[in-house]
């Protein structure tokens, strides 16, 4: 069952930013133990809606920093993983460090996951890892600053690298007996993204810089982006001739496009985009982002609505085929429909609780960590809609 | 004396020393799952075909490209995505092709798969027969909509994925307006990563149960995770939350500050400091042309005060970091192909048990390693008879 592939093993999550907590949830959800240890920061620096979405699955323990000895005594030496984001010197002062954890426990591995790879003048967080990688740089319009992406997505992906890295170190420990070490950090994980696809720009000797809602030079090949259409955007892209025909079929195989000059896709992506863009866009604005996902199905090309998340919730395919979504009920008995897991897999149903207290999750004690009945907690203080 | 920092120390990682995968992948999001793996010590190989190659070796040649350029050979994104691994060809439609495929999937522990989903059934060779026959087998299948469903064969590129998924449309300017990042392919390389883990995780699940299984990776699901929270907020509060600029998740600002040279900025937001007079980062920012502070010099004001800055690089400006360098952000390694030469390859941006993963090869030639993986299962007359029946195309 793929919902139980990390049945029997303990992560701790140890931590205050998005990226382990990223990390604890994609363990979990693989079926994982995990126990977050979240102290005063890390109440602070998540929001209610960020803490509900990673936390839901996890055991929470509300932790004060004078019970590190609890954790390092009575927990450690039953763990698997420990992933954490909190500042090496922090980890050396505290003891929670690698070199002080394994000591204790061989077969322990560990993910420290950092905002920057080397050491650092000032705070760094999601801002400068997105700064720093040059994705940043690559968002946003070119008469504009450049634009972030949203909800510390640069923090998401350094956790979903934490929990590869991990799980491979719990496979590589179970097989060596040895614990492993990983260590990753955001600015490189995003910038390795921005050089990857770069590529694409590089080979056909692309300036890499924001272009709005175009990629660069629409990677060598018209289009490549987001359109206005009648209700808001899609999405349009063609990488080959057989494509763009389809598209202009679609459209009606309009008189214009007859012309050579638009047959040449690297020569429109390279040189005139605007000039087929204004051709096209008169075209859109008459359609809605459905009707352009109908016609798109219809005539096999790759063009779909830019939808938000509540449209995503009422997606046929996701919600009624795939049973995509889970169920978290509030204390108020509200249920809130949020991304399960990504892979094929049934449909969860949680109550969202309290924080439960370090010595309810000790494997040693009285209420000790079951696989099978794990008690979900959360503290929740849900704000109202404004 | 040369002035590049030297790189980290480089290792052939042997955590995965053992594991055999083979691929049946194309373009970037389920290879450089295989790339990762082989990275960590596994042999990947990947199955092509030379009718139907992986989209990265099916490129038009440049203008300026030299007489006899292996342009399907060359294409950065091919490297990116398979280097590392072995290729072998085999014609799955012959049914000696389909018996050496078999003959790979009995030796091996993963098996990767993004084709349209129905390409295995028909061929006959469904996911169910095959779990029949290696029940150790780890199967991962990545598509856009997943396995199942009206939508499964809808075609996606990563950009129409992120869109349906909910994440394009939270970015952009605090106007509300959709701005979207078709640049970066957030969808396949978050795919790539947690297919990663997902491999990881039935590699490890077998070990307690002695079962494979089979993982179906939805590229639109898993990039609907990176909302979770802005679904979350809609729920709680009834709208479907809107782009909000540069801000954190909470709604503190960024501000960007132009310096002194054109379009070069810095980030910045102050969360906790107590050190900055309201307003200030945003009189930095407003300032005209004529006033404006050198990079270094902003960038040391403000976080002697505790504020968290950075330069936002170009990147070209990350591709000449000596951070970055130091950290071996790239590795070259030599092409077979003499009119090829040296490709420089991003490094998985891994550091394990204090080494940084080397990248043992570039991308294979295509079906270069037949004879090697091949005559594990038929011998060189088996094989020679093979290619002249079409098998190994």
């Amino acid at each position: 069952m793929t919902n139980t592939m990390l049945q029997g093993t303990l992560t701790i999550e140890l931590g205050t930013t998005r990226a382990a907590a990223f990390a604890g949830k994609l363990i979990t959800d693989a079926g994982g133990d995990v126990v977050t240890l979240e102290d005063s920061r890390r109440r602070a620096r998540l929001t209610d809606a960020a803490r509900i979405f990673l936390d839901a699955h996890k055991d929470v323990v509300a932790l004060e920093t004078a019970q590190d000895n609890v954790v390092i005594e009575e927990l450690v030496p039953f763990a698997d993983l420990v992933v954490t984001d909190l500042p090496q010197d922090e980890l050396v002062r505290r003891g929670l460090d690698w070199d002080s954890l394994r000591s204790l426990n061989p077969r322990l591995s560990y993910v420290r996951l950092s905002a920057v790879g080397w050491e650092t003048e000032g705070p760094a967080g999601e801002l400068t890892m997105q700064a720093l990688s040059g994705l940043m740089e690559m968002v946003g319009d070119p008469q504009r600053e450049p634009l972030a992406l949203p909800y510390g997505i640069g923090s998401l992906q350094l956790g979903l690298h934490g929990a590869a890295a991990g799980t491979t170190a719990l496979l590589s420990a179970a097989r060596s007996g040895q614990g492993r070490l990983a260590e990753i950090a955001g600015s490189e994980v995003l910038a390795s993204y921005v050089r990857i696809y770069g590529a694409v720009a590089s080979y056909y000797g692309i300036p890499l810089q924001r272009d709005g809602r175009r990629a660069p030079g629409s990677g060598g090949r018209y289009p490549f982006g987001f359109f206005a259409c009648r209700d808001g955007y899609v999405a349009m892209i063609c990488r080959s001739d057989r494509e763009w025909a389809s598209l202009l079929a679609m459209m009606g195989d309009p008189s214009w496009a007859k012309d050579e000059r638009y047959q040449d896709l690297y020569g429109i992506a390279m040189k005139y985009p605007d000039e087929v863009d204004a051709l096209i866009e008169p075209w859109l604005l008459e359609h809605t982002r459905d009707e352009l996902l109908a016609l798109a199905q219809k005539f096999a090309v790759p063009v779909a609505p830019v939808r938000s998340v509540t449209e995503v919730m009422e997606d046929v395919q996701l919600r009624d085929h795939r049973d995509f979504f889970d169920v978290l009920r509030t204390a108020d008995g509200r249920d809130l429909r949020v991304p399960g897991r990504p892979w094929a897999s049934p449909q969860r149903q949680v109550e969202l609780q309290g924080p439960r207290t370090l010595q309810s999750v000790l494997p040693a004690g009285p209420d000790a960590i079951d696989p099978h009945a794990i008690t979900h907690s959360l503290a929740l203080t849900i704000s109202e809609a404004p | 004396m040369s002035s590049e920092p030297a790189g980290p120390a480089l290792a052939e990682i042997e955590w995965l020393r053992g594991v055999k995968v083979v691929e049946v992948t194309t373009a970037v999001s389920a290879p450089l799952i295989g790339r990762v793996l082989a990275e960590l010590g596994a042999e990947v190989v990947k199955v092509e075909s030379r009718a139907k190659p992986d989209v990265n070796r099916a490129r038009l040649p440049r203008p300026t490209d030299p007489e006899g350029f292996p342009a399907h050979e060359s294409f950065q994104l091919l490297h990116e995505s398979s280097a590392s691994k072995k290729s072998v060809t085999l014609n799955l439609k012959t049914d000696e092709g389909q018996s050496l495929f078999l003959k790979l999937l009995g030796d091996a522990d993963v098996f990767i798969e993004n084709f349209v989903p129905g390409w295995l059934d028909r061929l006959g060779l469904t996911v169910e027969s095959l779990r029949e026959k290696f029940p150790r087998l780890v199967i991962l299948s990545a598509s856009g909509y997943g396995q199942t469903g009206p939508l499964r064969t809808q075609r996606s590129y990563a950009p129409v994925m992120s869109a349906l998924a909910g994440v394009e449309g939270l970015i952009g300017y605090d106007d509300g307006q959709v701005m979207g990042c078709s640049a970066l392919a957030l969808a396949d390389l978050n795919c790539s990563f947690t297919g990663v883990f997902l491999v990881a995780a039935a590699l490890k699940g077998r070990e307690q149960t002695g079962h494979g299984t089979h993982v179906d990776l939805s590229q639109i699901e898993a990039a609907s995770t990176l909302a979770g929270e802005a679904f979350v907020e809609a729920e709680l509060n009834g709208s479907a939350p809107l782009p909000r600029g540069n801000a954190d998740p909470d709604g503190t600002p960024w501000t960007l500050i132009p310096t002194e040279r054109p379009d070069e900025w810095i980030a910045a937001v102050d969360t906790q400091s107590g050190t900055l007079a309201e307003g200030e980062l945003l009189e930095l920012k407003n300032l005209p042309a004529g006033r404006r502070s050198a990079r270094e010099t902003l960038l040391e004001r403000l976080r002697v005060r505790g504020i968290e800055a950075a330069p936002v690089l170009t990147p070209t400006g990350v591709a000449k970091d000596r951070g970055f360098a130091a950290r071996g952000f790239t590795q070259t390694v030599q092409h077979p192909h003499a009119m090829i030469g040296e490709v420089k390859v991003t490094s998985v941006p891994w550091h394990l048990d204090g080494r940084l993963p080397r990248v043992l090869g570039a991308a294979p030639l295509l079906g270069g390693d037949n004879p090697t993986i091949l005559s594990r299962f038929v011998d060189a007359a088996g094989l020679a008879d093979f290619e002249a029946k079409g098998v190994l195309r």
